[in-house]
């Protein structure tokens, strides 16, 4: 019994400190993100490299659209960058009276380039978080002209979707039918493998859902007028859908994005109904790992993907896709992260920036920790063989692949 | 044999005991668990009141809200208030020696108080958790309603952690080790609070449970070194 209480209490004091510690030094020496932020110029097809660090003037640089660096490329002021990406600093150049009215050979105005922004993101921590099975559907077409908050919601079932009113918590059975049947009859089949809205009446309209089926087959569905709207994406042949992400974004071609089994991106056109491919140059992209932001614009479409390997930003013409632009920044490992690689063995955390789950994860094992577990061993060993104690001994065993998570309980509790 | 035939008796006696010494604890833990499910159920009222309850499904759906965020520490506070009144008097008044002198084996014995601390929580936390399932399965539909619970899971086991943890500190006789093991106890509770997001915790709520109640032989820990005579 006692043996057991003993092997308990190492257990969670190793545990604990392999938690605490890494996350205490974490705290400690806080370290500033190095990602740059990258505009693409229409005019001189380039991209534009930012870096910023706090209290510090702007780093601005030109390079090259593919397999340019920035150590590289052209330093350049902020006016001038102002001027190369009027998509994202035409306020400023309207109120110095510098918009041109051509770029690109596209005629331009601040209204015509409002009209075309397009901003979105999303992260692995919304991708995966753990929902209660309940969604909300709202008005498509209300009354008013502005959107109110949703009085219905809705679960999936394998068999159909089912409504429930809000105000009194009951089924209603009417929607529920006319629902179903207007999905089955579109080829649905129940149930839902991924669904995707933007349920908030403070947005401009709305789109209702990207809603992916059993089979991996993509669906726009909505609410109109108390009635369903239901539409098939048309997506290249053999491809099952994976992830859908509706946009809803003052420009209105565009309906979303979608991701496939094979980690293949595709942008929603919402002409058509079609999902198109993005250019195979562009890479695989599995949103539950990576983030995504997209930058729209007249001229082209922005994309970055920022992974735990670093972020890879890709630019694409806004008419045709085409990739025109490609630059990657891997990740660089902070002097303050190689310092902890030397004192801890491993880490372990509970809670990790790409889901919202809490669960034991061990990472950065580093062999350069060794010496230190060897030091820190002996020392632990020598103790041990003075105080003739067996415990610190198996303790000084542990501390040679465990480290200072072990050493620091055999320490302090072995004294008797 | 004459420990074994009184056994049955002097597990009701000691039972009895301890329920005495909890009884002022058990009572304060329950009115405060009692005020904040009520406050946070009046909270709730409140907002359908002024929002309707629509709001309460838009902000419970997309923005990760439960409503029932002021009875998250309540479950600590209790298995702390409960472990604490229930070991404390053993160590300060010594009674502990007296106890262990009892006619009944020193593993039933710790295993019956811990037993009455453990089940009196029980009771608190059951009554609360089922207070809540029942307002809230009137408003908002089932699903939601097991997504509100399961969030109070991890609270509860922290309340668990709190209580074993409070005993074994109350229970070791050397100060150097019970501050050691206050710093182990902050540590383990802390690990049920850093993922505020309802749902974080339902993949590990089984290994969780198992480790709570493996943390009773902390308390065994400590009674042996006790009787070992490891007091400062």
């Amino acid at each position: 019994m006692s043996k057991l209480s003993k092997i308990i209490l190492y257990a969670v004091a190793i545990t604990v400190l392999s938690w605490f510690l890494p996350w205490l030094y974490a705290l400690l020496t806080p370290s500033a993100s190095s990602d740059p932020f990258c505009a693409f110029s229409p005019i001189s097809s380039q991209w534009i490299v930012s870096r910023s660090a706090p209290g510090e003037k702007p780093v601005i640089t030109l390079v090259d659209a593919f397999g340019g660096n920035e150590s590289s490329g052209t330093r350049i002021p902020v006016s001038v960058r102002d001027s190369l990406a009027p998509q994202l600093y035409y306020r400023q150049l309207v109120a110095h009276d510098l918009l041109p009215d051509t770029i690109a050979g596209k005629a331009v105005s601040a209204h015509e380039l409002k009209t075309h922004e397009a901003f979105f993101t999303c992260s692995p921590r919304e991708t995966n978080k753990v929902f209660p099975g309940i969604w909300l559907m709202m008005e498509s077409m209300p009354v008013r002209v502005e959107l109110s908050d949703p009085k219905e919601g809705f679960r999936i079932t394998d068999n159909g979707i089912e409504f429930i009113r809000i105000s009194d918590n009951t089924v209603n059975s009417d929607r529920s039918r006319r629902f179903t049947e207007a999905m089955k009859s579109r080829g649905f089949r129940f149930p839902a493998k991924d669904l995707s809205a933007n349920i908030t009446s403070q947005k401009t309209y709305d789109e209702g859902y990207l809603m992916i089926d059993s089979e991996g087959k993509l669906f726009h569905i909505k609410q109109r007028g108390g009635r369903p709207y239901v539409a098939i994406i048309d997506m290249p042949e053999d491809v099952i859908a994976s992830k859908a992400f509706i946009w809803e974004e003052s420009d209105r071609s565009i309906l979303g994005l979608m991701t496939d089994t094979e980690n293949r991106p595709y942008v929603i056109r919402s002409d058509g109904h079609k999902a198109i491919p993005l250019p195979s140059e562009n890479g695989k992209i599995d949103p539950r790992r990576e983030s995504i932001m997209v930058m729209g614009s007249l001229f082209n479409l922005t994309v970055r993907y920022t992974g735990p390997d670093g972020s890879r930003w890709r630019a694409f013409d806004a008419d045709s896709l085409r990739l025109i632009g490609s630059i990657d920044f891997p990740r660089v490992t902070s002097t303050v992260s190689k310092i902890a690689g030397y004192v801890f063995p491993y880490t372990l955390s509970m809670t990790s920036s790409y889901d919202s789950l809490a669960y034991p994860r061990i990472k950065n094992f580093s062999l350069k920790a060794l010496p230190l577990g060897l030091l820190l061993a002996l020392t632990l060993w020598i103790m041990a063989a003075r105080r003739k104690d067996k415990t610190m001994k198996i303790g000084a065993l542990l501390t040679l692949p465990l480290g200072i998570f072990a050493f620091l309980p055999f320490l302090l509790l072995g004294d008797e | 044999m004459a420990t074994t035939s009184h056994t049955p008796h002097m597990t009701k006696a000691i039972l009895a005991k301890e329920i005495l010494k909890t009884r002022r604890a058990f009572w304060c833990s329950l009115g405060l668990t009692a005020f904040f499910t009520i406050y946070a159920i009046l909270g709730i009222n409140r907002v359908i009141t002024t929002h309707g309850v629509e709001h309460v499904w838009l902000i419970m759906l997309m923005k990760d809200q439960t409503f029932t965020d002021s009875i998250k520490y309540v479950p600590l506070l209790c298995g702390l208030l409960v472990g604490l009144a229930q070991m404390m008097p053993e160590m300060q008044q010594n009674r502990l020696k007296l106890t262990l002198h009892l006619p009944c084996p020193q593993n039933r014995l710790l295993m019956t108080m811990l037993a009455t601390g453990f089940g009196e929580l029980t009771v608190i936390y059951l009554i609360q958790f089922v207070a809540i399932g029942v307002y809230y399965s009137r408003i908002i539909a089932p699903e939601m309603t097991c997504y509100v619970l399961f969030n109070t899971l991890p609270w509860y086991l922290a309340g668990y952690t709190a209580y074993f943890f409070s005993a074994a500190v109350c229970l070791e006789g050397k100060w150097k080790r019970r501050m050691i093991l206050a710093l182990i106890a902050a540590g383990v509770v802390t690990l049920y609070f850093i993922q505020p997001m309802p749902g974080a915790y339902n993949g590990v709520l089984l290994p969780a449970i198992v480790v709570t109640l493996l943390l009773t032989w902390l308390c065994i820990g400590s009674i042996v070194r006790f009787r070992q005579g490891l007091i400062d």
